[in-house]
């Protein structure tokens, strides 16, 4: 019972603290509708392939073959790939990656050895894929050869001059997120990831305004008073979250894809984890200003380092180590793959992860209570 | 036993890491098993750290939940680690110890038939040992408190002896002083005057002798009669030797006020008010004890250039206050000497009070007798 | 008298500090009990060790006869504490903070409501029940902290310092009140710094010093630990001879002496015969001017006991 009285008061006092209910409401909202008009064109769905060019070394033993690359190599130059034969003194590597070629590739009697280009994935994974075709329709033709030659020949003949080697690498277009349905994402996890600030100034606010003495002489057990807090605060919390993703999904029209409630779920153990991580804080360290010093910054290095303002690829090094830090990275990464390719597996994970740093901050808490006489 | 412990640990999970490395020398060896090691590693140590019994319990039940996992999942042999944290684990009771005994030994049925006779081996070398060393370890903690009884025994009887020993050192001088300076007067007072008038008289009835038979008579029956009042006199005083147990009191307080004046180091002043023979013997002792411990504190500690001794009588307390203008300190810590003035305080119904704000103040209150 | 409270052998340290040092006391039903001391003698703490909100170091607390930390629940139950500094949500209205807090003791539904009502009557803030504490002056806001503490009806009632900072009226209503409740059959707690106050509505008086109890009864056996003399002081004009005689003929009298125009007359201090001696002059024709008694106060019991001054 005593319970529910600290959680309804804490509700109350939440929605009628102004500031609070800006921040948390008008702050995403506005948010999405500036970054995602401001930055539409980095988040354009469609990808221009540039120019595609082989360079190759090429050692046959057989005639028979380098006719076959030959005509592999015109078929795939009218679809507008060039192919180049290194010369001696070109350094393969220097060329893939300042990027004047796509990739390298070597043909002998052991096969083919590719080096795409990490700079233009998109091309030299065209290529890969049209130099695996090739490959495997080679192999056939020699297996073909050998048990009866007129069939062989047929077949490589065939390969050869087959043009569907382009149509056997590309995928079928998949749904990309434009730039208001990624800020969606980015704000709504951001702002539930805000809740550690309030979650933070829980017991701080009790012990500044000298009412945790009232609540520690009342007949209720510190278990009562922090479980009450708690649903309190994930409550109106969640609330602020559902409604910026309400608001996206029906002004915005932002896409939340075909898995709404598992989102959902998803956003509320992230309000889960913040509000545990701030409880954490907020009984770890018990300076008010230190505690609030420490949870903005981590704010926001998580919120920039997350991708909350813009999205971060391809990190290396100490980056990516401070990008897989941050919650919002994951949460993010599995809300998209979720939302764009149904990768459900993803975000199960990223739930659980949640509820289990949740927990381990939650025991934290526990323990400091339980040591400390007063909150 | 902290240590035989880790050592048992660490010895085993080296077998393991060994045998292990062994069982799959061509293999890649799996992170996570060395995740596993590396947990098990930082909880056992991080057992040592904590004091509480409930953290060290936390992390023994979770370093068995890893135990448990590693050996489900990847490595069998990690449950030659369980024994230990289930001993752990247990209560330190017989009960306690005989059903680690039969969890380890029920543990042995559960595993994997090779495994068993190591799995056996291990486990019970460990229990033994751990049970060894909680006894002993128990033993040697008990034998400690005791010894620490003993210690804490013998210095406060040795303190109280040497006590004693200065109280009566002192009152012996004190009295004997008081007697000698007593006897001195009263006989210079009331005997010698009696001697001397007798001798005169004396004197006179040798001169007069042959000239005035009975005027010498006379005189010499003066002399003896006032010889005799001598005489008597000398038999009183001597009854009467006994000072006053008050004056000894608040003698003593200002011989001890005086020494302390005349090394020097500090200046020193007694002052008295109220109705001071209130005051039994038995407070004296109290009061003199207390100043003298407070004066010693104040001499070590606070650096002070003058110290006040104050007796006050009031109407239903007696208040003694020594008092220095020294540095004081912010936050008073109670050391033997404070305990020991305020068992006697307390031996007498009374409380002490020190106070460092404004220097060192020590103010003994007694009730007047016990009422 | 049966006791609501008994402290026995009480100890409290933080760290190498003693805070409350093996204090007994027993607190019987019906009484104002007052806790004199200076900042830091030890008053709060031992009233929050009493509210459970500090665990002793050594020694057990009774209330009722039941032990606060084994039978935490009840004791809480029976508790009702005015802290020092104002304990109250500025967010919520006078109604919402007392319905609030007598909600966490178990009351629900009409009870509540009757209650919440009546504690806020009973401080004077019955017309103020949807007004937030913000627009309350410091009095209000000091009644809003006392009217949080008793809606549950507690059996004792600790006020720490509940009349810091405010206006005489709102202080007289304040004392009032607790005399009220004190009527109602509350035991109450109360520890100021004005020794005025202490010495006007409590039954029974406690010394704090370092963590000590130096002396306890009431205000008339604190003030003869020092003395069972008081001193009159009669001014008259300086003609006509006074028979001082006749004065110390009347009972209680011990000395009188005469200083120019002044007569000082010793008197023990539980013998009121101020009226004897006024009656005595009259009848031997002495003009009056002025009287003036000297007893000892608190303040005084105090600074003799301690050697400090309580405002130190």
């Amino acid at each position: 019972m005593a319970i529910w009285r600290i959680a309804l008061k804490e509700i109350l006092s939440s929605v009628r603290n102004r500031q609070t209910f800006l921040f948390m409401l008008a702050l995403p909202i506005i948010l999405m509708l500036i970054l995602g008009a401001g930055l539409s064109n980095a988040f354009s769905s469609k990808h221009s392939v540039g120019e595609v060019r082989l360079l190759y070394q090429a050692t046959f033993s057989e005639n028979d073959m380098s006719a076959y690359w030959d005509s592999f190599t015109k078929a795939i130059g009218k679809e507008g790939v060039e192919v180049v034969p290194i010369r001696p003194g070109m350094d393969w590597r220097q060329e893939v990656s300042s990027g004047r070629y796509t990739a390298y590739a070597t043909i002998d009697k052991e096969g083919i050895a590719f080096f795409g280009s990490s700079k233009n994935t998109v091309e030299s994974g065209i290529l890969q894929g049209m130099l695996v075709a090739f490959a495997d329709r080679y192999a056939l033709g020699t297996a073909a050869f050998q048990a009866s030659p007129g069939v062989g020949t047929n077949i490589l003949k065939h390969a050869a001059e087959s043009k569907d080697f382009i149509q056997e690498t590309t995928l079928a277009a998949v749904r990309k997120p434009g730039s208001i349905d990624y800020y969606a994402v980015s704000m709504t996890t951001m702002i539930a990831l805000f809740s550690i600030i309030s979650a933070n100034y829980l017991f701080g606010a009790e012990r500044a305004r000298k009412t945790a003495i009232r609540l520690m002489a009342a007949p209720i057990s510190k278990g009562e008073i922090l479980v009450g807090k708690m649903i309190g605060n994930v409550f109106i919390n969640t609330l602020c979250v559902l409604v910026v993703v309400l608001f996206s999904k029906f002004v915005y029209h932002a896409y939340w894809g075909n898995h709404f409630w598992l989102v959902l779920l998803a956003l509320l153990t992230e309000v889960l984890l913040a509000v545990s991580l701030g409880l954490g804080i907020g009984f770890l360290l018990t300076k008010q200003e230190g505690s609030y010093m420490v949870v903005m910054i981590f704010l926001q290095c998580a919120s920039f380092f997350g991708g909350a303002y813009f999205p971060i690829e391809n990190t290396e090094g100490i980056l990516t180590l401070l990008t897989n830090l941050s919650p919002l990275r994951w949460i993010n990464t599995a809300l998209l793959e979720l939302i764009y390719m149904d990768n459900i597996a993803a975000v199960w994970k990223v739930i659980g992860l949640n509820l289990g740093i949740a927990a381990v901050f939650l025991v934290l808490t526990v323990i400091s209570i339980r040591r400390r006489e007063a909150f | 036993m902290d240590r035989w412990t880790i050592g048992n640990k660490a010895t085993v999970l080296g077998y393991i890491m060994i045998a292990s490395f062994l069982a799959h020398l061509a293999s890649e060896v799996n992170p996570w098993l060395i995740l596993i090691y590396l947990l098990y590693v930082a909880l056992n140590i991080s057992l040592l750290i904590f004091k509480k019994p409930q953290f060290k319990r936390l992390l023994s039940a979770l370093s068995l939940v890893l135990v448990a996992a590693g050996a489900v999942f990847w490595e069998p042999l990690l449950w030659l680690l369980l024994p230990m944290n289930i001993c752990e684990l247990l209560p330190s009771s017989t009960i306690g110890k005989g059903l680690g005994i039969v969890l380890i030994g029920a543990g042995g049925f559960l595993l994997p038939l090779e495994l068993v006779p190591v799995y056996l081996l291990s486990g019970l070398l460990s229990y033994l040992l751990f049970t060894c060393s909680s006894m002993l370890s128990e033993k040697i903690r008990s034998l400690e408190g005791e010894r620490e009884r003993l210690r804490a025994d013998l210095q406060r009887l040795s303190r109280s002896l040497s006590e004693n020993n200065e109280y009566i050192r002192q009152s012996e001088y004190t009295i004997k002083l008081e007697e000698r300076n007593r006897l001195s007067q009263q006989i210079h007072d009331d005997v010698g005057h009696a001697v001397a008038g007798a001798l005169i008289q004396m004197g006179a009835a040798r001169m007069m002798l042959a000239t005035d038979q009975e005027k010498a008579n006379e005189l010499l029956g003066n002399a003896i009669a006032i010889s005799k009042e001598g005489l008597e006199r000398i038999r009183l005083t001597l009854k009467e030797v006994k000072p006053r147990p008050e004056e000894l009191g608040i003698n003593r307080l200002r011989l001890f006020v005086d020494e302390l004046s005349a090394k020097g180091t500090v200046a020193a002043t007694l002052t008295f008010e109220g109705d001071i023979d209130a005051v039994t013997p038995i407070q004296w002792k109290i009061i003199q004890q207390n100043a003298t411990e407070a004066v010693t504190n104040s001499l070590k500690y606070a650096k002070a250039t003058a110290i006040s001794i104050e007796v006050r009588v009031l109407n239903k307390f007696i208040k003694a206050v020594v008092e220095d203008n020294g540095v004081g300190t912010a936050k008073v810590v109670k050391g033997l000497g404070i305990l020991g003035m305020e068992e006697r305080a307390a031996s007498a119904g009374g409380t002490v009070i020190v106070d460092g704000t404004k220097g060192f103040r020590v103010t003994t209150l007694l009730p007047h007798r016990n009422e | 008298m049966s006791h609501v409270l008994e402290i026995r052998n009480l100890t409290k340290k933080f760290g190498d500090f003693i805070a409350v040092d093996n204090m007994t006391l027993n607190i019987g039903e019906g009484e104002i009990f007052g806790f004199l001391g200076a900042n830091g003698a030890g008053k709060s703490t031992t009233i929050n060790m009493i509210a459970s909100l500090l665990r002793p170091t050594k020694g057990e607390i009774v209330l009722l006869g039941k032990n606060i930390v084994k039978d935490s629940k009840f004791a809480k139950m029976n508790t009702g504490i005015v802290p020092q500094e104002l304990a109250i949500y500025e967010d919520m209205t006078a109604y919402e903070n007392v319905s609030f807090f007598a909600g966490l003791y178990g009351l629900r539904g009409a009870m509540l409501r009757e209650r919440t009502e009546e504690a806020l009557a009973f401080v004077g803030l019955g017309d103020k029940h949807q007004s937030f504490p913000k627009n309350f002056s410091g009095g209000m806001k000091r009644r809003l902290n006392i009217a949080c503490a008793i809606a549950h009806l507690p059996k004792l009632i600790i006020m720490d310092e509940p009349t810091v900072g405010i206006d005489p009226q709102s202080r007289n209503y304040i004392l009032q009140s607790v005399r009220k409740l004190n009527e109602m059959g509350c035991t109450i707690i109360y520890t100021s710094h004005y020794m005025e106050e202490v010495e006007e509505i409590c039954t029974r008086i406690a010394i704090v010093d370092h963590g000590k109890i130096i002396a306890e009864g009431t205000k008339e056996q604190l003030t003869s630990i020092i003395t069972d003399t008081k001193e009159i002081w009669i001014g008259f004009r300086a003609d006509g001879a006074i028979s001082i005689e006749s004065l110390q003929g009347i009972a209680g009298v011990t000395a009188v002496r005469q200083e120019e125009n002044t007569l000082k007359i010793v008197s023990k201090s539980e013998v009121n015969n101020l009226n004897r001696i006024i009656q005595q002059l009259i009848k031997d024709q002495v003009e009056i001017r002025s009287v003036e008694e000297q007893a000892p106060n608190l303040e005084s019991v105090f600074l003799t006991l301690t050697g400090r001054n309580l405002r130190d």
